[in-house]
């Protein structure tokens, strides 16, 4: 593997680390909800003063949360160009024949390219530090309570475990494939989208088929050791709030109240 | 084409916390036409070393040269892809095609040769792994693994490489099914003068092909010379952790009874029985 997949899990053990992976995942989904309160400068100030507090209780270097907003850079741009284009109101701040730029627009532009900034980095932040083990354990346990209406939350927490634990496989598995065409003299990088489509046409089957292959196996394992679903299963790690994880609720209640207080 | 591994080192994720040096300071020559042998045991660097000498990475430091093509870590386009042949692990798990015979020709057709030429190199490809000619218009996914692995070589074979990589070629296969590929690679190497690469656990392998064997420990050259050499040395064979191949065994085992000893450089049972004739009628004629 020659680059990092987004997303990864980054083992260490900070802060961050050790928090149960429930608590995290909650938080982080309120949070973004707080996001999308806040609408001025103090409060998104608030908001990086969070998210860099994070970053440092992470432990995780910088340049790998700049590599993890990489992907969404290009939506981040154009969002900004469009709105510094096409929103009117305040002062002109620059005049071209094709468009004005307003104050407004500038704002908004910053405004919109924060929130996505910060949602990206935050949601870096949760899958950097969290196992996709504790990460799906967490999700099953919070889902719960929509078993009682015959969600199978259960099944629904396997598929995503084990297609999360497949992705660095399966990521191996297309290098090594891709490579071994490359080796045939395969073309993948120039033509049209086309050409290039069709060039990843022998990278692809192999591909599907040993997905599929895996899949079969991965399907017999678990039946030859008599696995059949959530219904009575006991659970190996079990998870438990501490104190640290109660610590969150008063940090987002005190985040809630800043950014209330704050906002306009 | 004689390829020369100058200091090369190779680096995997640099910058990154899961960084890892697969290779350091490795330096190898192999001359055209010998059959080349890498072992090492699973992490030492193999599979980094047939990356770099198929032209598929490129070094982090020093160069590789093959024929004439330098190769450093700013190189471009590196040159001698096409020059060099790699049967990676499991070839058959590249298959593609609807049917062998245009998965044979993916290769040729990628270098640009004209359908008349691939047409011939297909069937000549198809003779010279064993397979019956029958097979070329059927799905290579209907094939049994044997069957389907002798397709993958055949279709490197015919890019007709002057350097030929193979990874682990017996992996998996029966033994009459490695016994077969083995005697094909030996024939392999006798009529098209290729030099060939194999990367294997088999020190049987090693003892009967290799005319050069490397082993690799943690990304270091440990030992580089002939399997007569690796394999006579009891002592360095245990501090490698590797064991010696089975007929040099039970050469061991019959020299602790036979005396003077059996020469140790024996590695195909003809030899040692034409050996143990000769000695017999040495014997009756005194």
């Amino acid at each position: 593997m020659s680059r990092i997949v987004i997303g990864q899990y980054i083992p260490g053990d900070s802060f961050l680390h050790r928090l149960d992976p429930r608590a995290k995942l909650l938080f982080v989904f309120l949070f973004f909800f707080l996001i999308f309160l806040a609408n001025n400068i103090s409060t998104y100030l608030i908001l990086y003063l969070f998210v860099a507090i994070c970053i440092l209780l992470s432990q995780i270097r910088v340049r790998l949360f700049l590599g993890s907003i990489k992907p969404v850079l290009f939506i981040i741009i154009l969002t900004s160009i469009l709105h510094l284009v096409m929103t009117k109101g305040g002062a002109a701040l620059l005049t071209t024949p094709l468009f004005t730029v307003y104050e407004e627009g500038v704002r908004q532009a910053a405004f919109i390219s924060s929130r996505f900034l910060i949602l990206v980095v935050m949601a870096s932040i949760l899958t950097f530090t969290t196992s996709s083990l504790d990460l799906t354990d967490a999700l099953e346990q919070l889902l719960e309570p929509l078993k009682k209406i015959r969600v199978p939350v259960h099944e629904l927490a396997l598929m995503m475990s084990i297609a999360l634990r497949f992705i660095p496989t399966l990521w191996e598995e297309t290098e090594k494939i891709k490579n071994a065409q490359l080796a045939r003299g395969a073309n993948l990088e120039s033509g049209n989208i086309f050409k290039r489509l069709a060039a990843y046409i022998p990278i692809f089957i192999p591909l599907f088929l040993s997905s599929f292959r895996r899949a079969e196996e991965l399907a017999m394992a678990m039946e030859a050791r008599a696995y059949r679903g959530g219904i009575g299963r006991t659970k190996y790690r079990l998870l438990q709030y501490k104190g640290k994880d109660y610590s969150l609720i008063v940090i987002f209640l005190l985040l809630v109240i800043m950014i209330g207080w704050l906002r306009s | 084409m004689d390829i020369h591994v100058n200091d090369i080192s190779y680096v995997y994720q640099k910058g990154t916390p899961f960084e890892e040096e697969a290779l350091s300071n490795l330096s190898l020559s192999i001359q055209h036409g010998i059959i080349q042998a890498i072992i090492g045991k699973t992490g030492s660097g193999k599979s980094t070393l047939i990356g770099l000498l198929s032209g598929l990475l490129r070094p982090s430091k020093g160069s590789i040269t093959v024929g004439e093509d330098k190769v450093t870590a700013t190189t471009k386009k590196i040159p001698f892809r096409s020059k060099v042949g790699v049967v990676f692990q499991y070839p058959e798990h590249q298959l593609f095609a609807e049917t062998v015979y245009k998965d044979i020709s993916y290769g040729p057709t990628n270098q640009g040769i004209p359908a008349e030429e691939i047409k011939n190199r297909v069937y000549h490809a198809i003779d010279l792994v064993g397979l019956d000619e029958s097979l070329l218009e059927k799905s290579p996914f209907s094939l049994s693994g044997g069957q389907m692995r002798r397709v993958a070589l055949a279709g490197v074979l015919a890019m007709e490489p002057s350097i030929l990589i193979l990874d682990e070629p017996t992996a998996g296969l029966d033994r009459i099914g490695s016994e077969q590929l083995l005697s094909l690679i030996h024939h392999l190497h006798q009529q098209k003068q290729v030099t060939i690469i194999l990367v294997t656990h088999q020190m049987d392998e090693v003892a009967r092909l290799a005319g050069q064997v490397l082993v690799l420990e943690k990304g270091q050259a440990v030992f580089n010379g002939s399997p007569v050499e690796l394999f006579s040395e009891r002592s360095r064979l245990d501090k490698l952790g590797m064991e010696p191949p089975s007929l040099t065994k039970l050469i061991d085992r019959l020299n602790e009874r036979i005396h003077p000893p059996i020469p140790t450089s024996l590695f195909e049972l003809d030899q040692l029985v034409a050996h143990l004739e000769l000695r017999r009628k040495v014997g009756n004629n005194e």
